[in-house]
């Protein structure tokens, strides 16, 4: 069996040899150990998940936790480790009693994600997490909710079949401590399969959230993923879509609302393989306070990747002088029939549109808002024709946060 | 007939490069009038429009603006729309996000802090407004002035007038851009929705509008001031002989000095 690996920085392109970034790593004398990952076995019915644990922490051990500048993390004391129950609309098969279909995703598909040392702590210690298959739930919507109240180290796979279509809308509540949650999330997206997740990020302002994604789009097969993240102390998607037969469509709707002292840290890497496939990526997000947003979007279009799109475009609203939004679009083409456009751009609150507002009563402060508001209100109107109850969710968290 | 506004020797210049764009405007409104501006492009014509408004953009150097005899000069733009000063734009805003009847519900709710209506009789009144000016009842759900036509966005603004239903209504070119029919609408509009209470100051630049909407006067605007007043006459004339009659006034004005 063939194994993918995908991450952001590939050294090759062409002709030309990138030099790959070495993250500074720092050990945890806390950090997840042998004890546990064999007590985990010890009480796990699932040798085939097993080992594919025991093969993960080889990796893991060796790893210290990153530092992270940007979005300043130094390091990392991993929480006492538990199992958990994650609350879900539907009954759900957890990973951890997953058949060979399951592991043989986990087998096949891996990548570095936000990092390798999040991804590697998620498969081999994850204490929560499901297998859904789209056959199953065809057609259907599921809900899950996390509370970061407790400490969730999650690894989900998705399976879509050919011809299913699944709706998936994973809601995290945030603390007002400092909760965490990990994530791996593999999707295989057969032919003709249609996958939409919501991921809605509502963090309290000193959670960490590392969501780790990766899709493997087969023909004419189509993912939408709606990425919402309000606040946190970090809160860092890696989002990894790869196009790897004809026809594969994807939209990535990254939407940001940083406040106080939060990090956003996002990257969407979606590469191109198959013909004819379409993918793009329009973020927006507004920034208060001393908040802080890192937008990388990655396109990158492999050789034979003939007539794709790729299109990716960002806006960050800037409301506050000492917050810092920083975008950094990439555009990696190796194939020259391709059409591909990125655009970025940070503004702040448009002097002629606040003045129009205000000739019809509105106040600045009142204006400011609307205007702020305005940014997430086509996201919102959109989940709304999806799933009105998180819109409505959406909504009034934004409107009380903005 | 009480005096509603009063502008009094208006200077002001513009805050970016301080040069001086009213240079001396006086102008009395009384309830029920409706007082037409008339100048070439160029004449700052709007400029005088947004000062009343208190943009941001200018700052008065001397004079004073006048409603119901107090100085609002130390009032913020939402302050002055508050106290039922309306200005419709040349060039309305287009805001992405926000939607039209929202932000009409809103703008009324703003204007008429103490009236307490239910939503459902606000937004009765928003169709039923958008019904007078023939905007399409499907434009209520779009945001605010975008995707609309130059028309459509004119016919917004003067919904808004109906709407909100001011004291002062300042219209800044709403003639402009609008084919026959759109203007007879617009024309027929402000008819109905002004109000013996309302003092209306049409800004334009063609005599066309008046033809519809009749002026009690006509007010000559040149160089930041107002150089003549007179009747509808007035426009007849700068219809027929153009703004040569302006550069003649100007000349004299010129010569007097």
């Amino acid at each position: 069996m063939n194994t993918v690996y995908e991450k952001p920085t590939v050294n090759v392109h062409g002709d030309l040899l990138m030099v790959e970034h070495i993250t500074e790593r720092i050990n945890s004398e806390k950090d997840y150990n042998k004890d546990i990952i064999d007590n985990i076995i010890k009480n796990s019915e699932n040798s085939d998940l097993s080992k594919i644990r025991l093969f993960k922490f080889s990796e893991y051990e060796k790893l210290g936790f990153p530092v992270w500048k940007r979005a300043k993390l130094n390091g990392f004391d991993p929480k006492n480790y538990k199992k958990i129950n994650i609350k879900t609309n539907l009954p759900l098969i957890n990973t951890e009693s997953a058949g060979i279909e399951a592991m043989e995703i986990l087998g096949v598909y891996d990548f570095e994600g936000a990092d390798r040392k999040f991804v590697l702590m998620s498969d081999a210690f994850f204490n929560s997490g499901f297998y859904i298959n789209g056959k199953d739930y065809n057609n259907k919507e599921i809900v899950i909710n996390y509370d970061l109240n407790e400490n969730i180290i999650e690894n989900t796979i998705i399976k879509m079949p050919e011809n299913t279509n699944l709706r998936i809308i994973r809601i995290i509540n945030g603390t007002k401590n400092d909760g965490f949650k990990n994530n791996v999330l593999r999707g295989v997206l057969e032919k003709n399969s249609s996958l939409t997740i919501i991921n809605v990020n509502i963090l309290g302002e000193n959670d960490i959230n590392i969501d780790n994604e990766f899709f493997d789009l087969k023909e004419n097969s189509s993912l939408n993923i709606f990425d919402l993240h309000i606040s946190g102390k970090i809160s860092s998607p890696h989002i990894v879509v790869r196009f790897s037969e004809k026809n594969a469509k994807a939209n990535i709707k990254p939407y940001f609302l940083g406040y106080g002292n939060t990090v956003t840290d996002m990257l969407y890497l979606m590469r191109f393989y198959g013909k004819d496939t379409f993918g793009s990526i329009n973020g927006k997000g507004v920034l208060k306070d001393t908040a802080k947003s890192v937008f990388r979007g990655f396109l990158d279009l492999k050789k034979g990747a003939k007539e794709a799109t790729a299109d990716e475009s960002e806006y960050t609203l800037v409301l506050s002088e000492k917050a810092r939004a920083e975008a950094i679009p990439s555009l990696l083409v190796d194939e020259n029939e391709v059409n591909a456009a990125h655009a970025a751009s940070v503004g702040t609150i448009n002097e002629d549109k606040l003045y129009y507002l205000m000739t019809r009563g509105f106040s600045t402060e009142e204006a400011k808002k609307l205007i702020s508001m305005a940014i997430f209100e086509p996201f919102i109107d959109e989940i709304e024709q999806l799933h009105p109850e998180t819109a409505e969710v959406i909504r009034n968290v934004i409107i009380s946060k903005i | 007939m009480s005096v509603l506004f009063e502008i009094k020797n208006l200077k002001a210049k513009i805050v970016e490069d301080g040069r001086m764009i009213l240079n001396g405007v006086n102008l009395t409104i009384n309830e029920g009038e409706v007082h037409a501006i008339m100048g070439p492009n160029g004449s700052g014509k709007s400029t005088l429009a947004n000062v009343i408004m208190g943009s941001s953009k200018y700052e008065i150097t001397e004079g004073d603006i006048l409603f119901r005899g107090e100085s609002i000069l130390g009032l913020s733009t939402d302050k002055r729309a508050k106290l039922g000063i309306f200005m419709s734009f040349q060039a309305p805003e287009e805001i992405n996000g926000v939607k039209m009847r929202q932000f009409l519900m809103n703008s009324y709710r703003n204007i008429h802090e103490n009236d307490d209506s239910t939503a459902l009789k606000i937004s009765r009144n928003i169709t039923s407004f958008a019904e007078t000016v023939s905007m399409d009842n499907e434009f209520l759900d779009r945001y605010v002035n975008t995707g609309f036509s130059g028309g459509e966005k004119k016919k917004s603004e003067i919904l808004q007038m109906g709407l909100l239903n001011p004291y002062i209504t300042i219209l800044d070119e709403i003639d402009s851009g609008l084919d026959v029919d759109a203007l007879r609408i617009v024309a027929e509009s402000i008819n109905k929705f002004k109000t013996a209470q309302m003092g209306v100051i049409m800004i334009t630049h063609y005599q066309r509008i008046l033809n519809l909407v009749e002026p009690d006067f006509v007010h000559v605007y040149s160089n930041g001031q107002i150089i003549k007043t007179g009747d509808f006459q007035l426009a007849k004339d700068i219809e027929e002989n153009g703004y040569s009659i302006v550069k003649e006034l100007a000349g004299l004005t010129a010569d007097g000095e």
